[in-house]
């Protein structure tokens, strides 16, 4: 009875640190997350002399602290766009899709109810258009022609 | 003479009678006959009727339905007359549970056993898929753990009948909680999917 009540209290002791670790696990992704996207932006803006538009979208989602998990939410956003695009040949508006960019990231407003700016999902757009050997967003070229 | 005629209209009021009581009895035979093949008839249908109903009609359906396609000879197959909609039929497939070598399935399914067969073959262009979409480095560490993580977990899915691609992101987030945590599992088995969605040719 004595070790049954012992090995209780150690399962119960193990689920405690499932759930340290599963938070630990959590913080450390969105930690690495946001470091990735700083040092990315400062590489840009030191070794390649590029100036960050206040408007880019990496420069957004850490100025106003957007929830890292929800990072890779606005590339699957361009990415179902494209396929309903090759699917059925739709698209949305640029003002459409900027509200789903709102939508994705969970914010309708900023700061002093400041609007976040079409700017932003202009250039999230241009980031994505085809720039390289890759085609897979031919979308954004469509949206960005609305 | 009238002694003469008297004996003729007896006699031929006795062939009558003769003739009549024949036909009665040729009449009556005929009647028995018809009861007889009445009677026989009825049996043989009673007897169906008995037959039919001590019949066990599922013992033939679990016999010869396979994944909902009946099967009553080797050449002839009977699709079920209510498939799913968008119900796809393909085929041959070689199996020992599939008699008919017909397998019926979804078009959500039929796209996500293509795109899995796309995907094993093709783990470099999901790897450039995830650079493209999350960044350099988020492609390094996918393109870690594709060949000892992600690709054996798909190739374990080949088999699963009713594939979707839900089937597919948890069976990679599974295989990717060790090597990259949970919630680094979760998105990366978010992303490989949306590659092979957007990428496989179906």
């Amino acid at each position: 009875m004595e070790k049954f009540e012992e090995l209780e209290d150690r399962i119960k002791k193990i689920e405690e640190e499932i759930e340290q670790i599963d938070r630990l696990d959590n913080d450390t992704f969105e930690l690495t997350q946001k470091l990735e996207k700083v040092t990315s932006l400062l590489v840009e803006v030191v070794e390649n002399n590029k100036s960050i538009d206040k408007n880019d979208i990496d420069f957004i989602v850490l100025k106003f602290d957007i929830d890292p998990k929800q990072y890779h939410e606005i590339p699957m956003l361009v990415s179902k766009k494209e396929k309903e695009y090759r699917k059925n040949g739709t698209f949305p508006t640029l003002k459409q899709f900027h509200q789903e960019v709102l939508e994705t990231l969970s914010i309708s407003e900023l700061e002093n109810n400041e609007l976040l700016p079409i700017e932003v999902t202009k250039n999230l757009l241009e980031k994505y258009k085809k720039t390289d050997e890759y085609d897979y967003f031919a979308v954004c070229e469509k949206i960005l022609s609305t | 003479m009238i002694c003469l005629l008297k004996k003729i209209l007896i006699a031929s009021t006795s062939l009558v009678m003769l003739l009549s009581i024949s036909t009665g009895f040729i009449g009556i035979k005929a009647s028995a006959a018809e009861l007889s093949a009445s009677n026989s008839a009825q049996d043989v249908k009673n007897d169906t009727q008995e037959l039919l109903n001590n019949l066990d009609y599922n013992s033939f359906a679990a016999d010869y339905e396979v994944n909902g396609v009946q099967i009553f000879d080797d050449n002839y197959i009977e699709v079920d007359n209510t498939p799913a909609q968008g119900s796809l039929i393909v085929g041959p497939v070689n199996g020992a549970s599939n008699p008919g070598g017909i397998q019926i399935m979804s078009a959500g399914s039929y796209a996500a056993k293509k795109g899995l067969k796309w995907a094993v073959n093709n783990t470099t262009a999901i790897t450039n898929f995830v650079g493209r979409t999350l960044g350099k480095k988020a492609a390094v560490k996918v393109g870690n753990v594709m060949h000892s993580y992600v690709k054996p977990a798909l190739k374990k899915l080949e088999r699963v009948e009713n594939l979707t691609y839900g089937k597919i992101e948890d069976a990679i987030y599974d295989a990717l909680k060790k090597p990259l945590g949970k919630t680094g599992a979760k998105v990366a088995a978010n992303v490989i999917v949306e590659a092979i969605e957007i990428l496989s040719p179906v």
